[in-house]
């Protein structure tokens, strides 16, 4: 007997399936009980998030190839479940975060290197660059707006703070001089120099 | 035991064949055993560049099924008696081959050869998962473009989690005289986003369309500037310090006059 949930939700899927202990009876679980709907999430794109326990990059490759290629779904957020208090557990990730990247964590993420154009991070927590960024970074995923973002050269092309989205000028290719960190005031995200003084700290 | 090495980039159209052809050419002009591989089923073209597209009769696809041995289908180039092709099929497509499959014939090869050059096709799906499979070293190969440069970023992060680490960076078609103007990335931009290795840097050279065209790789054209730019990647292939060459624009007698009276660029 199926070990999981399917919780439908305002604009998505829960799948939960935190329950199992061996990842490799979930997959086929959750590959047997799609395959009984008999194509109903085909094309829909629907919307898809997986909770279960400790998952590693590999098994979430998995989970997400089986949901996006063979049930059409689109998948939002795979990870551990939520615990009632705030995780601020951090990431580190060593060197840079190449196009087509997708990091994703429910505590805070630090990168020693840069973030190449076409990489995504996701953190429920706060993020921090210690290098150029470029790469598309949402912190406080899905809607904590108090998290921040901190590079040396924030020179990234969009950054998300929770449910706000803000992007960078037009203009042809922005450079930042100096390290910056970006938090949000009033439903808007702002950036600023990094100092001792900022108001931020 | 040979070396098998993928020329790959990610973006279609930025010279993986032609380097193929003429690094293939580079080392068995310097006496060694090469087997290039035309990974790029369906849309053939290396056996056009070598100039060999008539002596095909047997392909890849034929050797992975069986219906030929490996020897039956290489063809043995025109020009030098160590250099061999493996071509592509060009009536199926990237799903008649396996990554297993593709594994086992590039040990074969490494048996017999000391080089073997697999052109990967374009993209990053079945094509390019082959082409990888038997590979020991990458090449990449991008022209200085950011499209061109992000595409190769996605394939050098597939290839560092497919094991593949260390890969080579080839930049094709540069210009100079635009790279001066700032009207095109220059090679540190390119080698700060990219974070790897310099194998080398071709210039854009008519002499590619010619000789693309005749099926002679440029390499053993003693005049085209990109010709000897692969000459160069060749010997750093094989273990020797070369140092890059100056493509600096050559303005000529009133250029240099002028650059001695302290006008004009630099």
């Amino acid at each position: 007997m199926a070990k999981f949930n399917i919780k439908g939700m305002r604009n998505r899927i829960l799948f939960d399936i935190n329950d199992y202990d061996d990842f490799m009876e979930a997959y086929h679980d959750l590959d047997e009980q799609l395959e009984k709907s008999d194509g109903f999430y085909k094309n829909s794109h629907m919307k898809a998030v997986v909770k279960g326990k400790e998952l590693n990059q590999l098994e979430k490759y998995k989970i997400r190839e089986l949901l996006e290629t063979k049930y059409g779904f689109r998948t939002l957020f795979i990870g551990s479940v939520n615990n009632k208090k705030k995780n601020e557990s951090a990431r580190f990730i060593h060197g840079t975060v190449r196009s087509g990247q997708l990091i994703e964590e429910h505590g805070h993420v630090i990168v020693l290197g840069d973030t190449n154009d076409g990489s995504e991070i996701k953190a429920g927590g706060n993020i921090i660059i210690m290098g150029r960024t470029n790469g598309l970074l949402h912190a406080g995923y899905p809607n904590n707006d108090k998290a921040i973002v901190a590079a040396i050269r924030m020179e990234s092309l969009q950054i998300r703070i929770g449910k706000i989205i803000s992007r960078a000028p037009d203009t042809k290719r922005y450079r930042a001089d100096v390290p910056e960190i970006a938090y949000t005031n009033n439903g808007k995200i702002i950036l600023e120099p990094l100092n001792p003084k900022s108001k931020m700290l | 035991m040979g070396t098998v090495y993928v020329v790959t980039s990610g973006k279609g159209g930025v010279g993986k064949t032609t380097a193929t052809a003429n690094i293939g050419t580079g080392l068995a002009l310097a006496g060694n055993k090469v087997a290039l591989l035309d990974a790029d089923i369906g849309l053939r073209n290396l056996d056009v560049v070598m100039g060999l597209e008539n002596r095909i009769v047997y392909d890849i696809v034929d050797v992975v099924r069986g219906e030929c041995r490996l020897r039956q289908a290489l063809i043995k180039d025109k020009r030098f008696d160590s250099l061999f092709l493996l071509p592509a099929a060009q009536t199926k497509d990237k799903t008649a081959v396996k990554p297993e499959q593709m594994q086992k014939l590039c040990n074969e090869l490494k048996e017999e050869f000391d080089f073997i050059i697999v052109d990967c096709p374009a993209g990053i799906e079945q094509g390019f998962k082959n082409a990888i499979s038997g590979a020991d070293r990458a090449i990449v190969v991008t022209t200085p473009e950011m499209s061109a440069v992000r595409d190769a970023d996605r394939i050098i992060g597939l290839l560092e989690a497919n094991d593949l680490r260390d890969a080579y960076l080839i930049i094709n078609r540069i210009r100079m005289d635009m790279v001066k103007r700032n009207d095109m990335l220059s090679i540190d931009d390119m080698l700060d986003f990219l974070a790897v290795t310099l194998l080398g840097v071709v210039p854009d050279d008519e002499k590619i369309v010619i000789s693309t065209n005749r099926g002679e790789p440029a390499v053993t054209d003693d005049k085209s500037m990109a010709g000897k730019a692969y000459k160069n990647i060749t010997r750093r292939l094989l273990g020797e310090d070369v140092p890059f060459m100056d493509l600096s624009v050559d303005d000529g007698f009133f250029g240099k006059l002028k650059r001695l009276f302290g006008m004009g660029a630099k």
